[in-house]
Formats: structure tokens, C-alpha cells, sequence
């Protein structure tokens, strides 16, 4: 259930973005499938990052203050 | 210079139009093309060779005059340090596996800090220096350029995760597609091996399952290229997702044939503390550099080879043996081992284009001495294999030889023998030293205490 509910939501995300990449000028072959996936998932991957950064500075601030705090 | 006056292309470094790698007389050399130099003097100049190298991430170069054997093409001749033996990822165990592709991603990720990124990410670019990972590859940078994906990450999960996910999560011998699929495993085949709650974790079905998906579906079409960009953040965004599936990866090694070989060994504790003496006094006798350890366990033996500063190339058939030596020399901080997956029987052949692109085991040899200790009757018995093609093979791999002769009468013996047919009249000691006395002059020949076995030294014979 869950695989078919990512499974229709990749389908559905290139159908959305369509057929655009920007040339590799790579000497591998980058894999049409490959290049043009990354532009798809950018977003969610992106968001997950940016996430993940915010997330860390709280808790550095945090352990910072803790830090302190103890002092 | 004559393009072919004492040079001889590496084979395996033909692809990449940036340059490619020649041997002249006993140097390994790298011609730089005209058409990386932007990029090669941006590598230099940001700081990034530097840094990499500082942190033993690249292997480092001088820069030399020599002219390269294509000048019309020509910038530069670099020498990059020479490995000592080349390694190839179906060689690896899981644990080497597991850091090359780590040590892939942090390049890229110090990379992206300088303004440059990974063009290619073969596996075939890490190589094993003093124990740790090391990228080879120094014309694999290029300028970072905002927006463009990534051009290699079709590579890095068809020749890192694609193998981990399937070592971890299927079985570890999985790692062995590898020699057939020599650009990685092709994510459409790791997917359909994968158990289905694999699919569970987000990573995985996005960088196998439905990459994989994407793959196919793009297939057969031509992509009008256009404006499709992702930002600098998703860029780190995927690196980093990479890294964090790739740390979330393990294997733990036990359940394999061979991996607790130490705990059940049928030597008493004299009998195998002679066979250390008697093989470090052998080793006295001569002054090796290069040894490689034939069915090799998790190294026992060839950390006697080890402590006396001798390189030595540990290989073993058994993926736990492989993943607890290598694990052993990391926490060590062992630099002189180099742990391998190995089947003696079937050893690594020439693969890739004209079979030349990787070497066979036998092109990276010979060894200035191999052990073959508690070998002898795995591969004349249990493979059948007659004892002069052992011979044979072993006067082609090295140029002195320990080796334990076991006897029918020794227990391990007797057990292989309980459940078949003996089809070995041949298989005696007056026959094994007369076979091997074809291809060796033997030096010595010690009987190893508390047990029926005899240790051997040899010296092949120079013809």
C-alpha cells in the first residue's frame, strides 16, 4: 500500500514537472531517468535538508545554553 | 615523442576525455588533456587539492615536465603516489564497501564547499592506501555550476548503495554482481531484489525504488532539455540524504562458513603456537615486502607478517572472516593489512572492455611470498583440484612459499572425507613434495607439534 501510494506519487511528480533538464555536458552518461529524477525529488529533498539544518542549530543552541547554564 | 616510445596506456583509463593514465618504465604517470585545464587549475588554486589531500582523501601528485604521449592534446604530466596493490569492489567486504562510498560523499561534500563537484563516482576511483580509503581520480573534479543536478549520481547508487542495500538487507554475497555489471548494479535488478519492507525506509524507495522507476520511464524518450535546475540547497540536500543511508547500512558478520574458524581451530594451544614460531622463523630466513595470505581467516598469520612491517594482502573466501580483519585493522589503526574477499578457485579475472579494464588476480602479482596455511586440502579435496595444478598456480603467484601440508590422517581431513567417496589416492606427502619439487626448490619442511602437519618453506625455482 504504502509502495503504491509512492509509486503513483513518482508518476504523478513527472508527469507534473514534465520532461526538462538542463544538458549534462558529462562524458558519463548521466541516464536521462537519473537527471531528470533529481529535479522531481529536489524539492522534498531540499525541504528534508533544510529541515535538518534548522533542526541541528536548535539543538546546538540549545546544548549551548544547557553550557552555560551549568556554568 | 613518439606516441608509443616506452608507454603503455593503463587500460581502465580510456573513457574520460580529461586525460588518462600511462606507465612509463616503473612510473605510473597521468596525462591532464587541453580540455580539463580550467578546471584542473581551478582544483588547484581554490585549494580544494590541497585540502583533500590534507586529509588523505585524494591521492597526491607532482607535477612533472615529461611529455605526455598524446601532445597534441597535451596540458600537463602529473605522478600521482603509487598504490601499492589495486582492489576492486567485489573484492571489498562490506565494511570497506561501506567507507569508500562514505569517503566518496565527504569528497563531494568538501567539493561542493570549494565550488567544485564529482563528475564521475566509480567505485573503481577509491582504492585502499595504509587501510583507509583513498580517491585515485584527480581529474573527476569539475566546477560547481548552479542548478545543474547531479551528473553522477546514477553512478554512486549503482556502484555504492545499490551493492550495500542488497549486502545489508538481501545477502552479502550480492556484493559479487559487481563483477558482471562493471558500471554497478543496475537499480531496476537491485529493486527487484530488495525484500519488499525495504521500501519502508524513505531513502531507499526513493534512491532504488522509484529512481529505478525513473529510469525506465525515461528510457526510450529524448529529454528536451530546458530549464530544469535544482538549487544548491537540494544539491547538499541529496548528498546528504545519500550519506545518511548509507551510515544506517549494517551487516553483522557471523552465520558465514569460516568466520568463527579461530573458536573451533583443532590445534592444541602448543601445537598452534609452534606453527607461529615456526612460521616467524621461516620469515626470518628471508626478507619479503609484499606477502599475500591465502585463505587468510581473519588474519592471524598475517599480522605475524604485519608486525614485522612486511605488506601483506590477507584474502579469504568468507565474507565474515574478510568484515571482522578488516574491522580488526581499523580499529587498530593496521596499516600494513589489507583484508580481501577471495575465492582461490575462482579468482578475479580480467574484466571490462578487451578483458583489460580490471586486472585478474594473477596480473597483480607475483608476491615476494604467499602463506598457504590449512589451505592445502580445502583445494585438493574439497575441489578436487590435482596437486600439480596447485603447484603450478602457486609457482605463478609468488616467488617463496610457506605452505602446510595436511595429511589424510589430520581430523579436518578425516571430516571432509566422512561424507564422500576418497578419490585422492594421490593425495600424500611423498606426492605433494614431489609435485611441488617441480615448480619449488623446498628450503625447509617442520612438523608442526601436537598435530600431523608440516609446515614448508619453498623457493621457486628460477627457470
Amino acid at each position: 500500500m504504502v509502495f503504491q501510494l509512492f509509486d503513483i506519487m513518482g508518476i504523478a511528480c513527472f508527469i507534473f514537472f514534465g520532461i526538462i533538464a538542463e544538458e549534462a555536458y558529462a562524458y558519463l552518461d548521466p541516464g536521462t531517468g537519473s537527471y531528470i529524477f533529481q529535479v522531481v525529488i529536489a524539492f522534498v529533498i531540499g525541504g528534508l535538508y533544510a529541515v535538518k539544518l534548522c533542526w541541528t542549530k536548535i539543538i546546538f543552541c540549545f546544548k549551548n545554553l544547557l553550557k552555560k547554564s551549568n556554568k | 615523442m613518439n606516441k608509443s616510445t616506452n608507454n603503455r596506456n593503463a587500460f581502465g583509463s580510456f573513457r574520460d576525455p580529461s586525460g588518462f593514465v600511462f606507465y612509463r618504465e616503473e612510473s605510473i604517470l597521468r596525462q591532464i588533456n587541453l580540455v580539463y585545464k580550467e578546471n584542473y587549475d581551478f582544483f588547484i588554486k581554490s585549494g580544494l587539492y590541497k585540502r583533500l589531500t590534507d586529509s588523505n582523501l585524494l591521492i597526491p601528485h607532482e607535477e612533472t615536465d615529461i611529455n605526455g604521449p598524446e601532445p597534441g592534446r597535451l596540458y600537463k604530466v602529473i605522478k600521482p603516489e603509487k598504490i601499492p596493490f589495486i582492489s576492486y569492489p567485489y573484492e571489498w567486504c562490506f565494511s570497506q564497501m561501506k567507507d569508500a562510498a562514505l569517503a566518496t560523499l565527504a569528497i563531494q561534500k568538501i567539493s561542493l564547499s570549494f565550488g567544485m563537484s564529482l563528475k564521475d563516482c566509480s567505485a573503481y576511483n577509491i582504492q585502499f592506501k595504509k587501510g583507509k580509503p583513498i580517491f585515485i581520480d584527480t581529474l573527476s573534479f569539475e566546477k560547481y555550476k548552479e542548478g545543474r543536478p547531479w551528473v553522477a549520481y546514477r553512478q554512486f547508487c549503482q556502484h555504492f548503495l545499490a551493492p550495500l542495500v542488497l549486502m545489508s538487507y538481501k545477502d552479502i554475497r550480492l556484493n559479487q554482481l559487481l563483477r558482471v555489471y562493471i558500471d554497478g548494479i543496475p537499480l531496476d535488478l537491485a529493486s527487484s531484489l530488495l525484500p519488499f519492507y525495504a521500501r519502508c525506509k524513505f531513502s531507499l524507495l526513493v534512491h532504488i525504488h522509484l529512481h529505478a522507476k525513473a529510469q525506465k520511464h525515461f528510457s526510450n524518450r529524448t529529454a528536451k532539455i530546458t530549464k530544469g535546475r535544482i538549487t544548491r540547497l537540494s544539491f547538499m540536500g541529496l548528498v546528504d540524504s545519500l550519506d545518511s543511508a548509507i551510515r544506517k547500512l549494517r551487516w553483522n558478520a557471523q552465520g558465514t562458513e569460516w568466520g568463527d574458524y579461530y573458536d573451533n581451530v583443532n590445534y592444541s594451544p602448543e601445537g598452534f603456537r609452534h606453527k607461529m614460531t615456526i612460521v616467524s622463523d621461516f620469515l626470518e630466513k628471508l626478507n619479503p615486502k609484499v606477502a599475500w595470505d591465502l585463505g587468510a581467516n581473519i588474519g592471524v598469520f598475517s599480522r605475524i607478517l604485519s608486525d614485522k612491517k612486511i605488506r601483506v594482502i590477507s584474502f579469504d573466501i568468507d565474507p565474515a572472516a574478510v568484515e571482522k580483519n578488516y574491522i580488526q585493522c581499523t580499529a587498530k589503526g593496521e596499516k600494513n593489512i589489507l583484508p580481501l574477499l577471495l575465492d582461490l578457485t575462482n579468482p578475479s579475472p580480467g574484466i571490462g572492455w578487451n578483458n583489460k579494464e580490471r586486472m585478474s588476480l594473477l596480473e597483480r602479482g607475483p608476491a615476494d611470498i604467499v602463506f598457504a596455511l590449512a589451505l592445502i586440502h580445502h583445494l585438493a579435496i574439497s575441489n578436487n583440484l590435482p596437486l600439480n595444478e596447485i603447484a603450478d598456480f602457486f609457482s605463478r603467484i609468488c616467488d617463496s612459499l610457506i605452505i602446510e601440508f595436511v595429511p589424510k590422517e589430520d581430523t579436518q581431513v578425516r571430516r571432509l572425507l566422512s561424507i564422500r567417496k576418497d578419490i585422492f589416492p594421490n593425495y600424500t606427502q611423498q606426492n605433494f613434495e614431489d609435485e611441488f619439487e617441480i615448480f619449488f626448490v623446498i628450503r625447509e619442511s617442520v612438523p608442526v607439534r601436537s598435530s600431523q602437519r608440516i609446515l614448508y618453506l619453498m623457493e621457486r625455482k628460477r627457470i
